[in-house]
């Protein structure tokens, strides 16, 4: 897969991924409804 | 710690009407128990196949997603991306950003 990467003022590339709770979470599924705050971290079992 | 400076701001982002996604590449049984552990209000995404931080530019090269944060308003467009966060204060400037939409 390319790397794209999107800038400010671009679509943000539509994803659909599981999340911790067994869902699935797409982009569109927000569309007209939520804004997003995505943010990536690089591990999950972090210190507090 | 990232995570938990969005817990601890999610109703104020809440009332901005956005919600909060988390992501790097551990799979759901990690995303569980850090959610878990740290009583985290919102969804962990679960890039195990790296497409998301791919499809983001943010894979770092050991394979992993680079600490970045990106708000998309609810028309899908990419309104702020911060490349390189670095945890103390982000949700804050997070919470500002989301105020000048």
């Amino acid at each position: 897969m390319p790397d794209l990467n999107p800038a400010e003022g671009g679509r943000a590339p539509s994803f659909s991924v599981t999340a911790h709770d067994g869902t699935t979470v797409t982009l569109d599924q927000f569309a007209g409804k939520k804004h997003i705050v995505l943010f990536f971290f690089p591990k999950a079992d972090t210190p507090g | 710690m990232e995570a938990c400076g969005f817990r601890d701001a999610i109703s104020q982002i809440q009332d901005l009407g956005a919600v909060v996604l988390g992501a790097s590449v551990d799979d759901v049984k990690a995303q569980r128990m850090f959610a878990e552990k740290f009583d985290v209000p919102f969804k962990l995404l679960c890039d195990t196949e790296k497409t998301l931080s791919k499809a983001f530019g943010v894979l770092s090269p050991n394979g992993t997603s680079g600490r970045s944060t990106y708000l998309i308003d609810s028309g899908g467009v990419i309104r702020k991306i911060w490349p390189r966060v670095s945890p103390a204060g982000h949700p804050a400037e997070v919470v500002k950003a989301l105020r000048a939409l």
